[in-house]
């Protein structure tokens, strides 16, 4: 007898759970929200991972500074045309960096590079004041060798304004 | 309890059912009420198996013979530890298990998507249910009934294998079909994608983490089987080139192809279409594995109980499923296109590339091996077998290949890397190659084999080395910290990449073991009591073990025991003793089980077997005449190396795991997960 | 996927040296897997049969299992699962696995090579209880 009522229970109980959202009428969502990763975010943080393993590889000798150079440009175009895309619709979504306080970059139409350079400062943890080229008086994160702006060497003597620009 | 049990699996089926066909009108229709009924019905399924498995388990536990099931997997003085691990003991309880893992993952992976990748979820709730429910049905229509009664119950039960009475036998099945199961949702997911069309940059940054847990236990429950088998089988070995082991590896081989080629994907946008490829495969391995324990099909010592019935509703599972997926591939094809393509050779997309294909390779020649009697008897008539030598041949040359890229793969930069870079990079490592090599020609290891995978392995752990060396100081310069600091940070903001270097070291190890059995040593001898038995090992230690006697205790579940005693020496200086025995399980009594003694050190094991008394019966009842024994004394190199490899390799998993906080996938999100049914409905 | 033809090259290359592996890996270590009634049938028709690496599965005949004293050496014989008249005996030096005895109806699979002295020496011998695995009701109840 007890098994009988146990038995019941159990399956109406189940039944009556599985069918309440369509008694109810209780939806689940089936959209992405805002603020989740998107296709443009996925590309983006790929991108600028690509640029912090790049950094890397070349500060470690396996990129010699030409092929670097090439590779970083490409990999900050790439972000530069995920974030434009996704610029668009919002700000940005957090992609490998806990959110620093205060440095989501303003919303009206950001300075596309300058908000690439407060990424990548996010992505690698960069630390205070950076190193202002020179030849463009772009901001670099602390302790570049180059500017990510102009391609310039920001090493030894700063005066010095000669270089390859970076193609962009 | 387990009349409810019973019940529950009764009342599952329905219900999955019901979800799989809600999940995917549900998805069609737009209709939320029906998506969030399935994901209802997710956990509602898992509940009720919950209840199916406490109900086959308190059967075990109360003695409950009248259960075919227990009657054939347990018996009275069985130790409760394998009385509740008689749910896997046999082929039925091992499906339970399979569905009840399988809900398990499907609820997590429902309740951790409650508010995100919601565009994922309804076909991806419909393909799980949908093989959740074939479970069920086989478990329920195929014979297979974990809850068969017998007329009236015998009054003890068959008792369980004394073989299967270990540890490591006992966790190994559950952790292979964490493994196995787990991978079910990454299929899912790229199902849902190809039937949604959402074949962007983000499945496989959802996934990803799913794959890696599915290796992890695949992984941890190949080494548990290996482990057991050392133990257990009283050969000193520990792979065997068994259909069943063999079919356990194929997934595992799949996944770690995929692991690799799913970084081609995210970085540059190709391979879209081989990855997908490679989900299918891999889940289609999955249930092959389940389907050639179960199907007795290939001959096998693991096969359980010859059922034709079953073999044909998993191969027609398996067709049905890999001609949807062909099907789904297919249509989708043109969204797959690559974005970009392999720009050089030498390059770390074309190592992984390379990596693939080697590890498609071994599972390609591995699958023939095992089909081989299969296919040569379907075509000539005639069945042909190849075993271990086949299988060792052909996959030495892939190991060393796949070695020698682990030491490749981590000092090529992605894209194009510089010749001249990589020479210089490559210099050192391969200097201690070759003197790790020189250093052991002269040190008198002449084998060819062998040497080649000493010298890769130091290659290999040279390059990760370096890595870890040149990473921790470049973090240190750029962002000025202690090196200490700098190395943890290096670790913890870069999980997959150090995490995947410490896999590979423990990878590296297993290896180098596998290396080392070429120079295991054995010596046999019949002994009486005071009788010695030497062996040298191939480090040059004499080990001489005196036979003191012979004893009988009689342990849990047990007839007889008889243990024997032996001194060991070591060089001349007393190191301790070893034990060796021949056991005579309850219900059991026709199969003396052997139980070896080991001595592990990290260079050689020295492994005792009692291969057999003269006088067993004689031996048992302690009469002191009976105590002439025949002893095996192993000497196997590195075989630690195997454990702690699998143990680091535990280790590197778990860093590559770990969530790190805002990465795309944990990123929180605030929406609601649903309301009333709302006034503008979904998008048209 | 034209564009990537080094992909191809690459694959191409890697499916030649796999094949060319597991044609000679095949070709000089498969065995032919028969049973004792096929094993008779080939030796009788072609003497040169005798020597040929092979692997013979049957079941244990029971009460047919002896070892030598004081020396690593088994004799048992196997008889055909379906024919029990067809038998042969079998010579084996190495440890026998657990799961084998001369009790139980134990099935076998042996390898190795039937001897022209009619014995077959085994090389390897993997034993598993009986086709039934899990006992019937008949044998739990009686």
């Amino acid at each position: 007898m007890g098994l009988i009522v146990g038995v019941t229970l159990v399956s109406a109980g189940v039944i009556l759970f599985v069918m309440l959202p369509v008694l109810r009428g209780d939806w689940a969502s089936m959209e992405r929200s805002d603020d989740e990763i998107t296709d443009v975010d996925a590309r983006k943080a790929a991108a600028l991972r690509g640029l912090r393993d790049a950094e890397y590889d070349y500060r470690s000798g396996k990129l010699d500074q030409a092929d670097y150079q090439i590779l970083k440009s490409d990999l900050a175009r790439q972000a530069l045309e995920a974030m434009q895309e996704g610029g668009a619709a919002g700000d940005p979504a957090n992609d490998g960096a806990p959110a620093v306080a205060g440095a989501k970059p303003a919303k009206s139409s950001p300075d596309p590079v300058e908000s690439l350079e407060a990424e990548i400062a996010r992505v690698r943890k960069g630390i205070g004041q950076g190193r202002t080229c020179p030849g463009c008086g772009h901001l670099n994160v602390k302790k570049s060798r180059f500017c990510t702006g102009c391609g310039v060497s920001l090493e030894r003597r700063m005066a010095t304004s000669a270089g390859n620009p970076e193609s962009s | 309890m387990i009349l409810l049990g019973e019940l529950a699996l009764w009342i599952a089926l329905p219900i999955g059912i019901w979800g799989a066909v809600a999940g995917f009108v549900g998805g069609r229709k737009e209709r939320g009420d029906l998506v969030l009924s399935a994901e209802y019905s997710v956990y509602a399924v898992f509940f009720l198996l919950i209840l199916t498995s406490a109900g086959i388990i308190t059967a075990f536990l109360t003695d409950q013979f009248q259960y075919w099931y227990v009657a054939n997997y347990s018996n009275r003085e069985l130790p409760t530890f394998y009385k509740v691990s008689g749910l896997w003991a046999g082929q039925r309880g091992s499906l339970v298990l399979w569905a009840l893992l399988l809900s398990l993952f499907s609820s997590a992976a429902v309740f951790t998507n409650r508010t995100k990748n919601r565009e994922f979820m309804p076909y991806m709730v419909g393909v799980l249910l949908t093989i959740s429910s074939f479970f069920l049905v086989v478990l329920l229509f195929a014979d297979v009934n974990p809850f068969e009664r017998l007329p009236f119950a015998p009054a003890d039960g068959r008792g369980l294998n004394p073989q299967l009475q270990n540890y490591w036998m006992t966790i190994h099945p559950p952790t292979l079909y964490l493994g196995f199961t787990a991978f079910t949702i990454p299929f899912a997911f790229a199902m849902s994608a190809l039937l949604s069309g959402k074949l962007d940059a983000r499945w496989i940054v959802i996934t990803r983490r799913w794959i890696l847990l599915s290796w992890f236990f695949l992984a941890n429950g190949i080494i548990f089987g290996m482990r057991w088998a050392y133990e257990m089988l009283g050969w000193g070995g520990y792979w065997f080139w068994d259909p069943v082991e063999n079919a356990s590896l194929l997934p595992w081989l799949t996944a770690t192809a995929f692991l690799h080629s799913i970084q081609i994907q995210e970085n540059r946008g190709m391979l879209k279409v081989w990855n997908m490829g490679l989900v299918t495969l891999t889940f289609l391995l999955t249930i092959f594995a389940t389907f050639l324990t179960r199907s007795g099909l290939i001959e096998s010592v693991h096969t359980f109980a010859e059922n034709t019935t079953i073999a044909f509703i998993f191969l027609a599972f398996m067709g049905i499923l890999a001609g949807i997926s062909v099907l789904l591939i297919a249509w989708r094809y043109p969204m797959m296109k690559s974005e970009n393509q392999i720009q050089s050779f030498l390059s770390r997309e074309s190592a992984f590339l390379f990596n693939n294909l080697i590890l498609l390779g071994a599972t390609f020649t591995i699958l023939w091996g095992v089909l081989f009697p299969l296919i040569t008897e379907g075509i000539t008539g005639q069945a042909m077998t190849v075993g271990p030598p086949f299988f060792e041949r052909v996959n030495l040359p892939i190991g060393l290949a796949l070695l020698a890229l682990m030491g490749i793969g981590p000092v090529i930069a992605w894209r194009k890397a510089s010749r001249r870079n990589l020479i210089k990079n490559f210099t050192m490592p391969v200097a201690v190659g070759a003197v790790v090599v020189a250093g052991l020609y002269l040190r008198g290891v002449h084998h060819g084999m062998a040497l080649v995978t000493f010298g890769l392995s130091a290659f290999v752990m040279t390059v990760i080395i370096v890595e870890f060396v040149k990473g921790t100081k470049a973090r240190a310069s750029i962002e000025g910290e202690g090196h200490l600091l700098a190395f943890f940070h290096l670790v913890s903001r870069n999980r997959r990449r150090w995490g995947g270097y410490i896999v590979h070291v423990g990878v590296v190890m297993v290896f180098t073991a596998f290396a080392g059995a070429a120079f295991d040593r054995e010596v046999v001898q019949t002994l009486d009591p005071g009788e010695t038995i030497s062996i040298e090992s191939p480090f040059g230690h004499e080990y001489t073990l005196t036979y003191q006697g012979l004893s009988t205790p009689r342990g849990q579940n047990m007839v007889r025991q008889a243990v024997a005693l032996m001194t060991v020496e070591k060089d001349g200086r007393p190191i301790g003793s070893l034990t060796a025995e021949k056991r005579l399980y309850r219900r059991w009594e026709q199969s003396p089980l052997t139980i070896v003694g080991i001595r592990q050190t990290p260079i050689e094991d020295l492994y005792l077997i009692l291969e057999n008394v003269n006088d067993l019966d004689g031996a048992f009842e302690n009469e002191a005449q009976a105590q002439r024994a025949t002893f095996e004394v192993q000497v196997n190199v590195m075989v630690e190396w195997i454990w702690y490899g699998g143990f680091i390799v535990t280790l590197g998993s778990i860093i590559g795991l770990w969530p790190s906080r805002g990465s795309p996938t944990t990123t929180a999100s605030r929406s609601q997960t649903g309301g009333k049914r709302p006034a503008l409905a979904a998008r048209s | 996927m034209r564009e990537n033809g080094k992909f191809f090259v690459g694959l191409g290359g890697v499916a030649l040296v796999v094949t060319y592996l597991v044609w000679t890996g095949v070709s000089d270590t498969m065995l032919y897997y028969l049973t004792p009634v096929e094993l008779m049938a080939r030796v009788a028709e072609d003497p040169t049969f005798y020597d040929v690496g092979v692997k013979v599965s049957g079941r244990v005949e029971v009460g047919s299992w002896t070892r030598a004293e004081d020396e690593l050496l088994h004799h048992f014989t196997v008889v055909d699962l379906e024919n029990e008249s067809v038998r042969f005996p079998v010579e084996f030096r190495d440890m026998l696995p657990d799961t084998f005895n001369d009790t139980d109806v134990v099935d076998v699979v042996v390898e190795g090579r039937f001897r022209g002295d009619g014995v077959f020496e085994a090389t390897v011998v993997l034993a598993k209880c009986g086709s039934r695995y899990e006992a019937t009701a008949e044998e739990l109840l009686g």
